[in-house]
């Protein structure tokens, strides 16, 4: 299968999994248990991670601008790289080791157990009970996620400053209302939204495709989150050409 | 877990996520304050790049921030979110000034005034900031320098410096005759003051108190002749017709 058709088929996947008749009463509670395993299981790991986020730009920007700037610009460029770089990013590629291999290898080990074969008897659409929910608690989950991850940096980085780098809270506060921008803000979020999109169609994808037995439940776990990180990153670039190019 | 608690646990998610989204919204963009504020309109003919959220200063303590921009007609609206501590009478000064040239960076220098009256509205001064007008002199007078190219300057140095040799060469020739004519005036007053020194006759003659004695006995003793003659001039005269 060459790039184009593997694209050609990745793309058909996520638009027969989202457009369709939703039926919320049928689907709703498992959209619900999707944000639940996304969001809330993803919690913890993200606010940790987010913390270190912001531990480390407060220090690597503290020591690039030792001495030659003023101390307001550490929470100007801590602010921004949080909001528009390493908050959406890292939330995603933390949010895609974690769901998208789940994703993958469940449903591909109800592959191979013929359960979706079962699910196509009873006249269930296996990609309205299967993926739509993942993909819709996951463009719930993710962003809600990012929004999460950038307050825990942004509090964290603000704290250290203030008590390590001797950066009073209201001067780190300055720059960073100083030089904030909405578009950032907001082109922060858009990008979780894409993210969130390839993250969990990756997951389901991958775990249709497999044919076989355990190993290649494994394989297809491993599959998508390579690409789902590999999708992350050119859609990263691809929307912050498009918003700040 | 029930299904009940996961639903809750959900809404609770989502709840959270949505009040941080705002809360930090608000936060970043600098709409969250806990000081009390009042807007105070100020009108500019050009508010020259002053942006949402740049701070007012009083007496150089901030004191407010820009809280919108509006263009109204030919000027524009600033609304200052001022802290309401402080009182702006009719005559307070708004001025726009450049917190740095190169971050462009603007604040609003607000200098209250003391009348007992409070307007509706201000009047902001506009104009070209003070540290700007500098800087674009030093850009211009930087471009002129840049303008000369090292090998103009150094033609323009060798035909200075042929230029001043050429010049020194006319004022030696120039000066040549004089001098040598000085020179030979310098010998002749050497051997007249060699002369004068006493060795030969004229100086002798100048330095010698004898002389001179001898000379002024002599013209008292020819005075008393004189006056004797003009007294008795019959006993030096002797006038015989015959």
């Amino acid at each position: 299968m060459n790039l184009f058709n593997a694209i050609g088929d990745y793309s058909s996947f996520f638009f027969r999994s989202i457009f369709i008749p939703w039926q919320l009463k049928q689907t709703g509670y498992r959209i619900l248990r999707q944000v639940y395993e996304v969001g809330i299981n993803s919690l913890p790991i993200i606010l940790l991670i987010a913390a270190f986020v912001g531990l480390v730009s407060v220090v690597q920007t503290s020591y690039q601008i030792a001495g030659t700037m003023p101390r307001y610009i550490l929470g100007a460029t801590v602010g921004r790289m949080v909001m528009i770089e390493l908050g959406p990013i890292l939330t995603a590629l933390m949010v895609s080791g974690r769901c998208a291999s789940s994703m993958a290898a469940e449903i591909g080990t109800m592959r191979v157990t013929e359960q979706i074969d079962a699910l196509e008897i009873m006249a269930i659409d296996p990609y309205r009970f299967l993926n739509l929910p993942r993909i819709v608690g996951t463009f719930i989950a993710l962003p809600l996620l990012t929004v999460i991850a950038e307050f825990d940096a942004l509090i964290v980085s603000s704290t250290y400053a203030h008590y390590f780098l001797d950066v009073p809270f209201d001067v780190f506060n300055y720059g960073l209302t100083h030089y904030f921008y909405t578009r950032e803000f907001f082109g922060g979020l858009v990008k979780a939204f894409f993210f969130s999109g390839v993250i969990a169609t990756s997951g389901c994808y991958f775990g249709f495709k497999v044919r076989g037995g355990a190993r290649e439940v494994g394989r297809a776990a491993t599959h998508a989150v390579v690409t789902a990180s590999i999708l992350v990153l050119v859609l990263d670039f691809l929307v912050a050409l498009v918003i700040f190019g | 877990m029930t299904r009940g608690m996961r639903e809750s646990l959900v809404g609770i998610f989502v709840i959270v996520g949505v009040i941080i989204f705002i809360a930090l919204y608000t936060w970043l963009s600098g709409r969250l304050s806990l000081t009390n504020t009042y807007d105070a309109d100020v009108y500019f003919e050009d508010v020259e790049g002053l942006r949402v959220g740049d701070p007012a200063f009083v007496f150089g303590i901030e004191k407010g921030k820009v809280k919108s921009l509006k263009i109204e007609g030919d000027r524009v609206l600033v609304v200052l979110a001022m802290d309401s501590d402080i009182v702006l009478p009719e005559d307070t000064r708004f001025v726009i000034r450049a917190v740095s040239y190169i971050g462009a960076d603007k604040y609003v220098k607000v200098t209250p005034g003391k009348s007992d009256n409070i307007p509706e509205f201000y009047i902001g001064m506009s104009g070209s900031l003070e540290l700007e007008a500098v800087v674009s002199q030093l850009d211009s007078l930087i471009t002129t320098f840049s303008k000369i190219e090292i090998p103009d300057l150094n033609e323009a140095v060798g035909k200075l410096s042929r230029d001043i040799t050429r010049n020194l060469e006319r004022l030696s020739s120039v000066v040549r005759h004089p001098v040598a004519r000085i020179e030979t005036l310098v010998i002749r007053m050497d051997s007249i003051s060699m002369l004068l020194k006493g060795d030969g006759t004229m100086g002798k003659l100048l330095q010698s108190d004898e002389l001179y004695e001898e000379i002024r006995e002599t013209n008292l003793a020819l005075k008393a002749l004189i006056t004797d003659i003009n007294e008795n001039p019959k006993k030096y005269l002797q006038i015989k017709v015959f």
